[in-house]
């Protein structure tokens, strides 16, 4: 959200400067669309657990691999940053200047990028093989250790927001 | 019991065989070690002690392989072991347990188990993430335990270890042994093989 606020602030200052009319309500009707689009992923990030939500998923019926998938790959985050960190500093141990102009800095991202995504191929087979030795592979029925579970009210709050949001989309489509 | 005999293995797309005609044996109880230089085969000969190797690393495989049906092995490197989706180590170790599907007391007393059996109970509700590469090596362990397998191939387990994790592992390789689970562990620190195995073979 933080990342979006430029963004956000120039589409409005930049749609006040215009000299057409209605060019302040258009940027304010832009700005509350960016908003829109990218409030409801970082809600969801902010008050949901990934491995939470993977569980209650999973216990929905989405198979085991492809809930592995998606939370490597909501986790994969940190972890490469911090392969990074690593990397950067093997860099500079070995004299490569990573810091300074943005032409040095720019200089340190081809050999970076190509150490971070080896690095994360070599390790697809080491993952793969600590994966089936904890019996990722015979999964039949996996057990869930507290899973998530719904109050009344949550329920209710689900489908009360379900039928806002297909209300919403009548409305915007066939109502209107 | 494990048993290879006169077993050669080369690897996908390899000519020569990274294994050449190795025979092994290792009884229920029994811990034997592995010792030889890089390269000499230590890891690969792990493989298809632990049935990695061929079916599901691939590649060719001569000879004769007996193992016991439920078996674990234990890699080099720790940060590849944890799954990195778990918010604890309790729920890292439970993992292997939950894969199996036991019911869910008996995976929390497996893993509470084998928590206990390491010494690292004080890290049972750490991240994962945020060990030092010893203790996730020890994690990585725990969740092996707590799967009770009859075969347990170890290679390198020290590579990350200080002394007291060394220590935490040995005690465990013996209490393991005492269970009746066969053990291979190949390891470069022959004063550890020394206190562990009954038999060090040199590659």
């Amino acid at each position: 959200m933080l990342a979006l606020a430029p963004v956000i602030a120039s589409t409005i200052l930049v749609n006040a400067l215009l000299p057409a009319d209605g060019g302040r309500t258009f940027g304010l009707q832009a700005a509350v669309r960016l908003l829109a689009v990218a409030l409801p992923p970082s809600l969801l990030f902010i008050t949901t657990r990934t491995d939470r939500l993977l569980v209650d998923l999973e216990r929905r019926g989405l198979p085991p691999g492809s809930a592995f998938v998606v939370g490597t790959a909501l986790s994969a985050l940190p972890q490469t940053l911090e392969r990074a960190r690593r990397v950067v500093d093997a860099l500079r141990a070995r004299g490569f200047d990573t810091e300074g102009s943005i032409g040095t800095r720019l200089r340190g991202i081809p050999p970076l990028t190509q150490a971070i995504v080896q690095g994360l191929l070599a390790e697809v087979e080491d993952r793969s093989l600590a994966l089936e030795v904890r019996g990722f592979r015979r999964v039949r029925r996996r057990t869930f250790l507290d899973p998530p579970t719904d109050t009344s009210g949550e329920g209710l709050l689900r489908l009360c927001l379900l039928a806002l949001a297909v209300g919403g989309i009548a409305y915007r489509f066939w109502l209107r | 019991m494990i048993q290879l005999e006169s077993v050669s293995y080369w690897y996908p797309g390899s000519r020569r065989p990274a294994l050449s005609d190795f025979t092994l044996q290792v009884q229920a109880g029994e811990v034997v070690g592995l010792a030889g230089p890089n390269e000499s085969g230590k890891t690969t000969a792990c493989l298809v002690a632990s049935g990695l190797a061929p079916r599901v690393v691939g590649g060719r495989l001569e000879g004769h392989v007996s193992l016991p049906p439920s078996s674990a092995m234990l890699f080099d490197a720790p940060a590849t072991q944890l799954t990195g989706l778990h918010q604890t180590v309790f729920e890292e170790v439970a993992f292997g347990p939950c894969n199996l599907g036991f019911p869910a007391d008996e995976v929390r007393s497996r893993a509470a188990g084998a928590i206990s059996a390491l010494g690292i109970a004080g890290l049972a509700s750490r991240h994962p993430d945020r060990l030092s590469g010893g203790e996730r090596q020890l994690v990585a362990l725990a969740g092996l335990l707590a799967m009770r397998p009859t075969h347990l191939v170890l290679d390198e387990p020290l590579a990350r270890l200080d002394e007291e994790g060394s220590d935490l592992v040995a005690a465990a390789v013996a209490r393991l042994a005492a269970l009746g689970t066969a053990m291979l562990v190949a390891e470069h620190d022959r004063e550890f093989l020394a206190r562990v195995a009954a038999l060090v073979i040199e590659l």
